[in-house]
């Protein structure tokens, strides 16, 4: 077997992770799916025909998905989080990038499929319930793509905590995140405020080069480092976050 | 073979475990690593299954550097440690999801070990005493046939019919591939079954000798009267009388008893080690 990278070793790897994680998962999935089937009926069956609840179902699910990804996927490294299950998962004869793409696999196109399979069956249901069924294949709209993609790229920054840090990783990936957001808007305030020496920000004071150049800053760079640099790069960084893991 | 050369390390930069730390494990061989609270043994045995990596120095498992924790040097180890806690499945479900990745496990001796050790087959793990699960995983690590076998305090809360069991399938289980590393406290469990023994102490190997040459060369004693103070090693208070270890000038293989030569070593290594360097130049002239 390829010692970097074998295929047979990664479904293997995929599969114990899975099963050894089944338990746990089948709890959290019972409960959410089941919270959600209460919300749904109730709601539909007090609004039967409204078209803008169950689009606001629709929503509530789709928040479900976000922060139920984010919570997941804060947890797919959590035996090697244990101080007394870490030296099974890092001893275990898997290379560090089988590692890294089992648990991605398992925590971004697993975690889809399944959400998305109780989504279709929660808004059928809620559809069914407020007698408007002709309205369920509308629910499934391009915002619900989007979703997705905004999900398969901001899930990684979780997956970089779930790498870094020994326990309670959800938080702590939330707190930096906060702390980042923090750090930048205070470093942009002050570079803003030095530019124009507290003038303020406006069309009155600002150069036609200046306005063109944030303008391809905000429409094309940055939309660029988010949706093709961003999970990549911070899929290396897990990957050397998880090489050199000690326990 | 397992080389460690060199090797630097601490959990804290200002303070190092290790320094300087050289150790070479040969195959066919049972090591017992002793040494008091804090002396580093298990930090030793995570630097040889790579789960710890050396500030400097290095450490090498059959030629592999084990910082790289490269697949094929992890299928031909296995680590049972002192405290571990096994997920909530059936037995069965953790061999066939673990099993694969070694591919020299043999289901048939994992069945043999586990009926050895009376371990219902169709258990779940997580309602077996830890004694059992502690069996268990001895069980599984055993039957992956793993060339590096590695054990921490595998005896504690083991009943003592499975301390005499476990004692018995590790001798069986040695071949001239593999070699076994036992860290205990419990030195008188490893009695009869290692064949070298290493003694870490601050971080510092302070003795590492083979059990045949110690029996040739030392003797221990339970009652030292009459014994002359030159022939005596190291010696000890024991209910009342004076016990301890002297040269052996029998000219026979005594029996080792390892509380007594642990606490000699521990007490004054130097000279027990130097008893072996004056008899080396004795019988080399």
């Amino acid at each position: 077997m390829n010692p970097i990278f074998d295929l047979k070793r990664l479904g293997y790897f995929i599969n114990r992770q899975l099963y050894m994680n089944m338990g746990a998962l089948g709890i959290s999935v019972a409960a959410v799916a089941g919270t959600l089937l209460m919300i749904s009926a109730l709601f539909a069956y007090f609004n039967p025909g409204e078209v803008g609840t169950l689009i606001g179902l629709r929503n509530l699910y789709l928040v479900v998905f976000f922060v139920g990804g984010y919570i997941f996927t804060s947890s797919v490294f959590n035996e090697m989080n244990s101080p007394q299950k870490s030296f099974t998962f890092l001893t275990l004869p898997v290379s560090t990038a089988e590692r890294l793409v089992g648990a991605w696999f398992i925590s971004s196109p697993v975690y889809i499929v399944v959400f998305a399979v109780f989504m279709v069956l929660l808004a059928f249901i809620s559809c069914l319930i407020a007698k408007a069924p002709g309205v369920f294949p509308s629910l499934f709209d391009k915002t619900v793509l989007r979703v997705v993609q905004v999900f398969l790229v901001t899930q990684t920054i979780f997956f970089v905590g779930a790498c870094t840090f020994k326990g309670h990783n959800f938080l702590k990936t939330l707190l930096s995140l906060f702390l980042i957001a923090a750090v930048v808007g205070a470093y942009s305030s002050g570079l803003v405020y030095t530019l124009f020496q507290g003038h303020g920000v406006g069309p009155h004071n600002l150069s036609k080069e200046f306005e063109d150049s944030a303008e391809y800053i905000f429409t094309k760079i940055i939309p660029f480092i988010f949706w093709y640099l961003l999970a990549p790069f911070l899929l290396v960084v897990s990957f050397f976050k998880l090489k050199e893991r000690q326990v | 073979m397992i080389q460690l050369q060199d090797v630097q390390f601490g959990y804290k930069k200002k303070k190092l475990l290790f320094d300087n730390l050289n150790l070479t494990l040969q195959p066919g061989y049972i090591y017992g690593l002793l040494g008091k609270n804090g002396a580093g043994k298990s930090s030793l045995l995570k630097h040889i299954a790579g789960l710890l990596y050396p500030d400097r120095g290095s450490c090498r498992v059959f030629g592999y550097d084990a910082t790289d924790r490269n697949p094929n040097m992890l299928q031909d180890i296995y680590i049972i440690p002192e405290e571990f806690n096994l997920p909530g499945m059936s037995l069965n479900a953790f061999v066939k999801t673990n099993a694969v990745f070694y591919a020299k496990f043999n289901h048939e001796q994992f069945d043999s070990y586990i009926r050895e050790f009376d371990i219902p087959a169709d258990a779940k793990l997580s309602t077996l005493s830890y004694g059992q699960k502690k069996k268990f995983f001895i069980s599984f690590g055993l039957a992956t046939n793993a060339r590096l076998l590695i054990l921490d305090e595998p005896t504690n809360g083991l009943d003592i019919p499975s301390k005499s069991q476990f004692r018995k399938i590790m001798a069986s289980a040695l071949d001239e591939e593999k070699i076994i590393v036992i860290s205990t406290h419990q030195v008188r469990d490893l009695e009869n079954l290692i064949d070298n023994i290493v003694v870490l102490e601050h971080g510092n190997i302070i003795f590492n000798r083979n059990i045949a040459d110690i029996s040739e060369r030392m003797a221990f004693e339970y009652n030292l009267a009459g014994v002359p103070e030159d022939e005596i090693l190291y010696s000890e208070d024991l209910h009342g009388r004076r016990a301890g270890i002297v040269k052996n000038l029998s000219g026979f293989d005594s029996r080792v008893d390892m509380e007594l030569l642990f606490n000699g070593i521990v007490k004054d290594a130097e000279k027990i080690n130097r008893h072996f360097a004056n008899q080396n130049y004795e019988s080399s002239i």
